[in-house]
C-alpha cells in the first residue's frame, strides 16, 4: 500500500467512497420506493377508499336521514329533501363503485361482500324514500314517511352503515400495517445507511488520514531537504523509501542536491584553479613589470649612448671630410713643389753648365796667369809688379776654378738632391691621392654608419616605447590578476554558503563535467602554448647578433 | 654597450614569462568558460 502512488491511494479512496455512495444511492431509492410504494398503496387503497367509505357514510347519515328527518319536520320542503336523497343516491353509488375498484382483498373482501349484500335494503330504502318523497308534501304522505323513518330507516341503513364502519375499521388497520411496514423500512433503511455513512466516513478517514500523513511526511520531508539547501547545507542523506509522486519528488531533490554538490565542488575547484593562476600571473606580471623596467633603464642607456655614438660619428665623419679635402689640397700643392722642383732641377742643371764656363775661364785665366809670370819673369825687375798680379791672377782662377769645381760638385748634388725631392713628390702624390679616397670612403662609411646609428636609435626608442608599454600592461595585469584573485576569493566565500560534505571529491567531478555540464576540462598547464606576447626572439639564430661589440 | 647585452639577455626570460602570462590568462579564460558551462545549467531568464 505505501508503494502506490498518490493518485492510486486517492483513486481508491473516491471509488471506495463513490461505491460506498452508489450503493447506499441504490438502496435508499429502493428503500423509499417501498416507502413510496407503502404509501402510494396506502393512499390509493386506503386513503381514497376511506374517503370514499366516509362520503357513503356521510351520505346515508348526513344526506339520507337527516333530510328524511328535515322534510317530515317540515325543515325543508320535500322536494328539497328528494334532491338531497337523489344527490346522495348518486354519491353513494359513485363511491361505492370507486371503492369496489381499489385493490380489496382478505378481510376486507369479505366485509366487502358482506356490504354489497347490506347495501341492497340500504339502496332499496333510499329508493323508498325517493319514491315518497317524489308523491308531494300531503298528510298521508307525511304519515308514511314517518312511518318508513320510524320503522325501515335504521333498520336497512345501519347495518350498512356499520359494516362500512368495520371497513372504515380495516381501512384504518392496513394503513397502520402499512405504517408499521414502512417504519421498518425506514428503519432498516436508515440503519443500513448510517453502517454505510459511517463506515464509508471511517474507511473514508482512515484513507484520507494514510493519505495525507504520507503526503504529509513527504513533504514535511522535503521541506526539511529545501530549508536545508536554503541555510546551504548540502551534507546530508536523503533516503527514499517508496515509488510514490512525492517519492519522486524527493528523488529529483536528492539529484538536485547531488548536482548542486557538483557544481560547488567545480566551482571551488574552479576557484582554486583561477585564484592559483592569477596569483601565478600577478607573481609573472610583477617579474615582468620588473624586468621590463630594467630594460627600460637600459634602453634608455643605450639610447643615450647611441646617442653620443652618434655624435661622435658625425664628428668623424666631419674631420674625414676636413681631411679629403686637405689631402687633396696637399696632392695639389706637393704635384705643383715637385713641378717647382723640376723647373728647379733644370735650372741647377743650367747654374752647372754656367759654372762649368767659369772653370774654363778660371783655366784660361790660370793659363794666362802663368803666361804673364813668364813674361814678368822675362821683364826681371821690371816685371816684377806683374808678376805678383800675375801671380793673384793665378790665385784667383785657382780659387775661382776650386769654387766652380766645388759649385759643380754642389749643383751636381742638389740636381741629384732635387730629381731625388722631385721623384719623392711625385711618388707622394697618389699615395695622397689614395689617402683622399680612402678618407672619403671612410666618411661615405661614416655617413651611413651615422644612418645606421639613427635606425638603431630609432629601433631603440621604439624599443623602449614597448617596453614601456610592456611595464604598463604588465602592471595593468599584476592589478588585474589580483582583481581576479580577489574575484576568486569572493567566488569562494559566495559558494562556502554550501556546507559541502567533506567526502565530495574532484572525482565527482571530472564525472559531471563530462557527462552532465559538457564543460571542458580544467586547463593543465601547457607551457609550449604561445601567447600573444611580444617575442623579439634575441636567443639564438642571429648571426648579426655577434657583430655586436662591448666598448 | 653593457645595457644591450642586458636586454638581449634578459628579453628570452621576458618572452618566457610573457608566453607563461599568456597560457595563464588562456587557462584562466577557460576556467572561467568552464565555470559559465557549470552554472549554465540554471536558466534566470530576464531576472
Amino acid at each position: 500500500m505505501k508503494n502506490l502512488n498518490i493518485s492510486t491511494k486517492l483513486i481508491i479512496l473516491v471509488s471506495l467512497l463513490i461505491g460506498i455512495i452508489i450503493t447506499i444511492g441504490i438502496l435508499g431509492p429502493s428503500n423509499l420506493k417501498k416507502v413510496n410504494n407503502g404509501i402510494e398503496s396506502m393512499y390509493q387503497n386506503r386513503v381514497i377508499p376511506l374517503e370514499q367509505l366516509k362520503n357513503i357514510s356521510d351520505a346515508y347519515a348526513v344526506r339520507v336521514v337527516a333530510a328524511s328527518h328535515k322534510a317530515r319536520s317540515g325543515s325543508i320542503t320535500w322536494q328539497q329533501a328528494h334532491n338531497e336523497l337523489n344527490k346522495a343516491e348518486q354519491i353513494i353509488t359513485e363511491h361505492w363503485e370507486a371503492f369496489l375498484l381499489s385493490e380489496i382483498d382478505g378481510e376486507e373482501l369479505r366485509l366487502t361482500n358482506e356490504a354489497k349484500a347490506l347495501k341492497k335494503d340500504a339502496d332499496k330504502c333510499t329508493n323508498d324514500l325517493i319514491s315518497l318523497l317524489s308523491l308531494g308534501e300531503d298528510s298521508i304522505s307525511v304519515v308514511k314517511l314517518g312511518f318508513y323513518v320510524d320503522n325501515y330507516l335504521y333498520k336497512n341503513i345501519d347495518p350498512f352503515t356499520n359494516k362500512i364502519g368495520e371497513l372504515i375499521e380495516i381501512q384504518l388497520l392496513v394503513a397502520a400495517e402499512i405504517k408499521k411496514e414502512a417504519e421498518e423500512i425506514y428503519s432498516d433503511a436508515k440503519t443500513f445507511t448510517m453502517i454505510f455513512i459511517i463506515s464509508a466516513i471511517l474507511i473514508g478517514i482512515g484513507l484520507a488520514i494514510f493519505i495525507i500523513r504520507g503526503i504529509n511526511n513527504g513533504l514535511k520531508k522535503a521541506n526539511k531537504i529545501i530549508g536545508e539547501i536554503e541555510n546551504g547545507n548540502l551534507s546530508f542523506d536523503i533516503e527514499i523509501e517508496n515509488n510514490n509522486e512525492i517519492s519522486q519528488m524527493l528523488r529529483r531533490l536528492k539529484n538536485m542536491v547531488t548536482t548542486l554538490r557538483n557544481i560547488v565542488d567545480n566551482i571551488i575547484a574552479g576557484a582554486d584553479h583561477i585564484t592559483a593562476a592569477s596569483q601565478e600571473m600577478s607573481s609573472t606580471a610583477q617579474e615582468m613589470s620588473q624586468g621590463s623596467n630594467e630594460q627600460a633603464s637600459s634602453t634608455e642607456q643605450v639610447s643615450a649612448t647611441m646617442e653620443e655614438m652618434n655624435a661622435n660619428i658625425q664628428q668623424s665623419s666631419s674631420n674625414a671630410q676636413q681631411t679629403e679635402k686637405m689631402a687633396t689640397k696637399a696632392a695639389k700643392e706637393i704635384k705643383i713643389g715637385s713641378d717647382a722642383v723640376m723647373e728647379t732641377v733644370k735650372s741647377m742643371k743650367i747654374i752647372a753648365d754656367k759654372i762649368s764656363i767659369i772653370s774654363d775661364i778660371a783655366n784660361q785665366t790660370n793659363m794666362l796667369a802663368l803666361n804673364a809670370a813668364v813674361e814678368a819673369a822675362r821683364a826681371g825687375n821690371k816685371g816684377k809688379g806683374f808678376a805678383v798680379v800675375a801671380t793673384e791672377v793665378k790665385n784667383l782662377a785657382e780659387r775661382s776654378a776650386i769654387a766652380a769645381e766645388e759649385i759643380d760638385k754642389v749643383a751636381a748634388e742638389s740636381v741629384l738632391t732635387a730629381e731625388k725631392s722631385g721623384k719623392m713628390l711625385t711618388d707622394i702624390v697618389p699615395n695622397i691621392e689614395k689617402t683622399a679616397t680612402l678618407v672619403e670612403e671612410i666618411s661615405t662609411a661614416t655617413l651611413e654608419q651615422s644612418s645606421s646609428v639613427d635606425q638603431i636609435t630609432n629601433a631603440v626608442e621604439q624599443l623602449n616605447k614597448v617596453t614601456q608599454q610592456n611595464s604598463a600592461i604588465s602592471e595593468e595585469m599584476a592589478s588585474s590578476s589580483e582583481e581576479l584573485t580577489s574575484q576568486a576569493e569572493v567566488l569562494k566565500q559566495t559558494i562556502s554558503f554550501f556546507q559541502q560534505d567533506k567526502n565530495s571529491t574532484g572525482n565527482k567531478i571530472k564525472k559531471l563535467s563530462k557527462n552532465k555540464f559538457k564543460a571542458s576540462k580544467p586547463p593543465q598547464k601547457n607551457t609550449t602554448s604561445k601567447g600573444k606576447g611580444f617575442d623579439l626572439k634575441l636567443s639564438g639564430g642571429n648571426v648579426k647578433d655577434d657583430e655586436f661589440e662591448t666598448y | 654597450m653593457m645595457s644591450l647585452k642586458h636586454i638581449k639577455s634578459n628579453y628570452p626570460t621576458e618572452a618566457a614569462r610573457s608566453k607563461e602570462m599568456a597560457t595563464s590568462s588562456e587557462e584562466l579564460a577557460s576556467q572561467a568558460e568552464y565555470l559559465k558551462n557549470i552554472v549554465s545549467i540554471f536558466d534566470v531568464g530576464d531576472i
